[in-house]
């Protein structure tokens, strides 16, 4: 377990010192942070527009969560900027193998993602008005962890489509993110859509940790939150496969055509 | 270089070159990707409320966003983009005023935007069998227009801005959802609290969401001063926006920083 430690220890390093460029502290909090509170308030305005206290809680709780799988997945810019900058083959012969390095590229986005959406989920609700029940709101706390580990799965699975096709992480990332906005019972329970898209959902992160959540929040039995819980930890295990998968193929093919660099 | 027609041929010329680097650019054409599952998510949302009044509110708005988008993700990055790619020091070099060339580049790039409103329409239509139809045609068509031209002002001054800031990134990522709640795209800015008003006043979506919905509804009785005042916002983001570039653009060849600008 000591290597795979280490490269998650170097990869936080590498991906915050990535960010650096970018944010200093003061920017983050008052550039990005700011806008991802105010993408979760203009929902959940919206939801006090067109209902009432209810709906706007529903609708804000969802799109706190979904911050968690918004920042989780840019792991598919932080992989693809590696081929972009030429760096993919240089990962894929490090002595721990390619796998555990390739699935790190995005750590730093799993941490900025939990205080995003932690930060959401203690200020925004008693701001707009629906504050949470606490001391119940706390369990919720494990849970978005749990989903934003699936959705990081997610985005590594999805970020092999980057990874072959030039030009089109950007347009991978929002399809990624705006499929599970839409249709992952955020800001509408899932049950709204016909049965097919209904079936098709059950495969998406967020989904069934998003039900856990709401039901800690209403009170739910402990073994019907468990269930849904068992059920997120699943669906993300089963991304994370996809990705190995595909990182694997990616590799292999690479190393026999040589295009690895210009993959 | 003199007169409108070669100001217009320089604007042109612009247009040309931005269709050729965004044929290459996929993620130009992002917000057509992303404006169905707006309308998509704003409309469920709307209709399991029975809110059928809300239909125009959320059809429109991902027409806005497009708009917005269009603005502050690609055209604000036409002048940081050039500088990168070693175009910027060919073209400062050129005898006509780089501000031309930034204009006519951001409307080619807003004009795709637009092309969420369309989008949008479709996706109501043929997703939930909503039709919306505009009640007063002329007004809608003259709100389009104006809120295209207003986007191409702020668009040039947004690039200008980007260009000069060493936090353009930092920028881009911050200033849509803020704007969109200022502007009052999807909630109206009545709906929002008090102390919000003056500061949505001087964001043209502001003017134009509400302008765009009332013609829609036929409700659009005072359509001249709204059209006047989305229209007069644009052109003074777009007079600062030529200005700042021309300012720049003096400022890196007096200092001799084109090169590495």
């Amino acid at each position: 377990m000591r290597p795979v430690f280490r490269i998650v220890r170097e990869s936080l390093i590498l991906g915050f010192a990535e960010m650096s460029a970018v944010y200093t502290w003061r920017t983050w909090t008052f550039g990005w942070l700011v806008r991802l509170l105010c993408q979760a308030a203009f929902y959940a305005l919206l939801g006090r527009y067109v209902g009432d206290e209810t709906t706007m809680r529903y609708v804000l709780v969802g799109n706190i969560v979904v911050l968690a799988c918004l920042e989780s997945t840019i792991v598919v810019i932080s992989l693809a900027g590696e081929r972009a900058m030429g760096t993919l083959p240089l990962l894929a012969i490090t002595p721990s193998g390619h796998l555990p390095v390739y699935l790190g590229r995005g750590l730093q986005w799993t941490v900025t993602g939990l205080a995003s959406s932690l930060t959401a989920w203690l200020v925004l609700p008693p701001l707009l008005g629906v504050p949470l029940p606490w001391p119940r709101a706390a369990y919720a706390i494990p849970v978005i962890v749990l989903i934003l580990a699936s959705s990081y799965g997610y985005g590594c699975a999805l970020a092999g489509v980057a990874l072959r096709l030039r030009g089109v992480e950007w347009l991978v990332l929002n399809f990624a993110y705006g499929v599970v906005m839409t249709f992952g019972g955020v800001n509408v329970p899932v049950d709204t859509w016909p049965g097919p898209l209904r079936v098709a959902v059950e495969v998406l992160p967020v989904v069934h940790g998003l039900q856990a959540i709401r039901g800690v929040l209403d009170g739910a039995s402990t073994g019907h939150v468990m269930g849904l819980i068992c059920a997120e930890a699943l669906v993300g295990a089963g991304w994370y496969a996809v990705a190995a998968l595909s990182t694997e193929r990616l590799v292999s093919v690479g190393r026999r055509d040589g295009g690895l660099d210009h993959a | 270089m003199s007169g409108p027609h070669a100001a217009l041929r320089v604007v042109w010329r612009a247009v040309l070159l931005q269709i050729a680097l965004s044929r290459r650019r996929p993620e130009h054409a992002l917000i057509l990707l992303i404006a169905p599952m707006q309308t998509t998510t704003m409309l469920a949302l709307a209709l399991t409320e029975d809110r059928e009044d809300v239909v125009a509110n959320a059809v429109l708005a991902p027409g806005l966003i497009g708009l917005w988008v269009a603005a502050l993700d690609y055209a604000g990055r036409v002048v940081t983009e050039d500088r990168w790619a070693g175009r910027f020091s060919p073209m400062i070099a050129t005898p006509v005023p780089l501000g031309l060339v930034v204009a006519g580049r951001v409307a080619t790039v807003v004009l795709v935007g637009a092309a969420a409103f369309a989008e949008s329409w479709l996706a109501a239509a043929l997703a939930f069998g909503r039709v919306l139809t505009v009640a007063d045609p002329v007004p809608f068509a003259l709100a389009i227009t104006a809120t295209c031209l207003a986007t191409v002002g702020t668009a040039t001054l947004i690039s200008a801005v980007f260009v000069m800031s060493r936090a353009h990134e930092v920028l881009q990522n911050s200033l849509g959802y803020p704007f969109y709640i200022l502007g009052g795209i999807l909630v109206p800015v009545a709906a929002l609290p008090g102390w919000l008003h003056p500061f949505s006043r001087v964001v043209f979506l502001s003017w134009s969401a509400e302008l765009l919905r009332d013609t829609v509804r036929g409700d659009a009785s005072d359509w001249p001063r709204s059209v006047a005042a989305v229209l007069g916002l644009g052109a003074a983001a777009m007079a600062a926006g030529l200005w700042l570039t021309r300012r720049y653009v003096d400022r890196a060849r007096r200092e001799g920083t084109v090169g590495h600008a």
